[in-house]
């Protein structure tokens, strides 16, 4: 700690840099009047000032403001040192700005003690400032990474206008971030995909999750895939980013083209409401399963329900922290509650919005105020007319080739395998249970018949249905030196795909396709066939067939 | 994902819920689910709402129930299936022997 001492006598100084020294203080600098001190001061920035008051200059009284007007914000002692011993020139000492006084002779004991005293504030505001500009510095900090991350966020999960419009929705975050999401994406099938997701908690943390959840809905939206796979997916995604104690619980949905068709997958949300134009047919729809990324994959259950609505009723989703909330008894809203303050709207011919909920939630609660996320999210049944996605105007074409030898034929989940590569290319997303149909069909026939010559006619019983599976069974156990090439080749700018099988059995004559009857328990798959493709024609003998389908959905 | 069948209206309906992929795979699983119908069950009721693709055995399955119940004289309807598979059922015909819904 730097100490100044101001006096114009330099026996005054010597006495007190000897003292100061004794004490252990040896950074000590002197000036002999008020104007060197000012100068000194700015210089040498002391930490304590001991100051006389009679000097030839200026007085210590006039030296104070001056160093006040140029010391920070910090505490700085100044102690007088004087002669005077009046009451009215002490006091003066305190008024002008000075903290403390000694009269000469000082009592050195005393005057060391108040030195120290006075230092060790000085050392604690010191410390405060430090602390602060840390603080400020971690706050901006702070403020510059969520301004990065809100980008990052507004920019990830944005939801096509186009498809937001069929829903009424309102979304209330506690803090900045939202630990609730809503994502909506077209089907290219026809209708649309949505998700409304709550995570554990809420604010940063518990947003964070929301960016693989939006990307992965994104991506599997655009394949047109079953809300079933949808869940399974981000139960999967869930379960590998988010920590053990996180989760989040969910609505997943998948709305029709014509609007009345919902499937839904529920998991650890508040039950889903269905409401139509009298308050007594309000139903409460509870969740089934367990938040996402709590089971694992082998415990998942991917069950959904479906529900049925007419033009004009409404499916109304909203999170927790929407419900949860007590009233001036201290009773919970809860899905009762929400639910009675819908019926009260119907039974008065009001029409449900999303923020009318809120609004009424809000009333409800006595804290006036959320302290978790809300939402609020409302479908009105009515037909869904959402042009396709413009692609890219050059699509690009593959083709995939597998070949089987029988060693694969054997592995019970090769077909899946197969159609999972079919599913990846380009084009197919409109048409992609169709193509899986054609392509069971076409690897069934090969190896059925094909290559474990079985004859569908042992289908026509009830028994030998079942034979025939388990005569498979057993023929597929034996089989060796057989091979089926099966080749995928999308042709996106075309809008088509070609599918060709080859399978290394005896073929067949053309001749043996006789029709069957629609009541035959088999001999239906090569009419399926023909009549989903565009084109199917055999060749090398009936060993290899080769399929054409467009992708265009009418 | 496990075939799962459960009843419905006082058990007069049974409702059996077919998995993601209705296939050859499931033929075992497919007679099973029908296999213990109660005195009470007056229809069967296959819902499809998860099935993102059949091919021609499942269709076959689905006959063959028809045929192993004939005594029982049973109303049969298939339900919630996605568009992509309705146009199977349609094209093989399946309304006339089940009601779609």
């Amino acid at each position: 700690m730097k100490i100044l001492i101001v006096d114009d006598e330099p026996i005054n100084r010597i006495l007190l840099l000897n003292m100061l020294s004794a004490e252990g203080y040896d950074d000590c600098i002197e000036a002999e009047n008020g104007t060197q001190a000012i100068e000194k001061f700015k210089s040498e920035a002391p930490d304590l000032i001991l100051l006389d008051v009679v000097m030839p200059d200026m007085s210590g009284f006039d030296v104070v403001p001056q160093l006040r007007k140029h010391a920070s914000e910090q505490y700085l002692p100044i102690l007088f040192i004087t002669a005077l011993e009046d009451k009215a020139s002490l006091v003066k000492c305190l008024e002008v700005g000075g903290n403390d006084f000694a009269t000469k002779p000082f009592d050195k004991h005393i005057l060391v003690a108040k030195i120290r005293a006075h230092l060790k504030i000085r050392a604690l505001s010191l410390r405060i400032e430090q602390q602060n500009k840390a603080l400020l510095l971690f706050n901006q900090r702070v403020a510059r990474e969520h301004a990065i991350v809100e980008h990052i966020f507004s920019n990830a999960i944005v939801n096509d206008p186009q498809v937001l419009s069929y829903f009424d929705y309102y979304i209330k975050p506690a803090e900045s971030f939202n630990g609730d999401v809503f994502l909506c994406e077209k089907n290219p099938n026809g209708g649309v995909y949505f998700a409304v997701g709550d995570f554990t908690g809420h604010g940063l943390a518990s947003a964070v999750g929301a960016l693989p959840v939006t990307r992965a809905f994104q991506e599997m939206s655009q394949q047109g895939v079953t809300v079933s796979e949808i869940a399974r997916e981000l139960n999967t995604i869930l379960l590998k980013f988010l920590p053990h104690d996180m989760f989040m619980a969910a609505v997943i949905g998948e709305i029709d083209s014509t609007g009345s068709h919902i499937t839904l997958w529920q998991g650890g949300m508040p039950a889903v409401l269905t409401a139509g134009k009298m308050a007594s047919g309000l139903r409460q729809r509870p969740s089934r399963h367990m938040a996402l990324g709590i089971l694992d994959d082998e415990e998942f259950d991917t069950a959904c329900d479906t529900v049925h609505l007419s033009h004009g009723e409404q499916l109304i989703i909203v999170s927790d922290g929407l419900i949860e909330v007590f009233d001036s008894n201290n009773d919970m809203l809860m899905e009762d509650g929400i639910s009675d303050i819908i019926k009260d709207k119907l039974s008065n011919s009001e029409t449900i919005t999303a923020q009318s909920l809120y609004e009424k939630a809000l009333q409800f609660n006595v804290s006036n105020s959320f302290d978790d996320d809300v939402s609020a999210i409302i479908f009105s049944s009515k037909p869904i007319q959402l042009l396709p996605t413009v692609k890219s105007q050059f699509g690009l074409p593959s083709s995939h080739e597998v070949a089987l030898t029988a060693e694969l034929l054997k592995q019970p989940d090769i077909l899946q395998r197969v159609l999972q590569i079919a599913g990846q290319c380009e084009g197919v997303q409109s048409i992609r249970s169709v193509l899986y149909t054609v392509l069971s069909e076409l690897f069934n026939n090969a190896l059925e018949h094909g290559v474990l010559k079985l004859d569908s006619e042992m289908k026509s019983t009830t028994e030998g249905f079942h034979s025939y599976y388990e005569l498979r069974e057993a023929s597929l156990k034996e089989l060796s030196d057989a091979s089926i090439t099966i080749r995928i080749e999308s042709l996106p700018n075309e809008q088509k795909i070609q599918v060709s099988v080859l399978d290394s059995g005896d073929g067949f004559s053309l001749d043996s396709l006789e029709n069957v009857t629609n009541d035959e328990s088999f001999g239906r798959g090569l009419a399926m066939v023909h009549a989903l493709c565009e084109q199917v024609r055999f060749e090398e003998g009936g060993r290899k067939v080769i399929v054409t389908l467009s992708t265009n959905p009418r | 994902m496990p075939i799962t069948s459960q009843y419905r209206q006082d058990g007069e309906v049974l409702v059996i819920k077919v998995g993601e992929k209705f296939d050859f795979s499931k033929v075992e699983e497919f007679r099973n689910a029908y296999s213990d119908l109660t005195d009470k069950t007056n229809e069967i009721a296959v819902d499809l709402s998860i099935t993102e693709y059949m091919d021609s055995s499942a269709l076959g399955m689905l006959l063959n129930m028809q045929k192993s119940l004939k005594a029982g004289n049973y109303t049969y309807s298939i339900e919630n299936a996605r568009p992509q598979v309705s146009k199977i059922l349609e094209i093989s015909r399946f309304d006339k022997k089940f009601q779609l819904r």
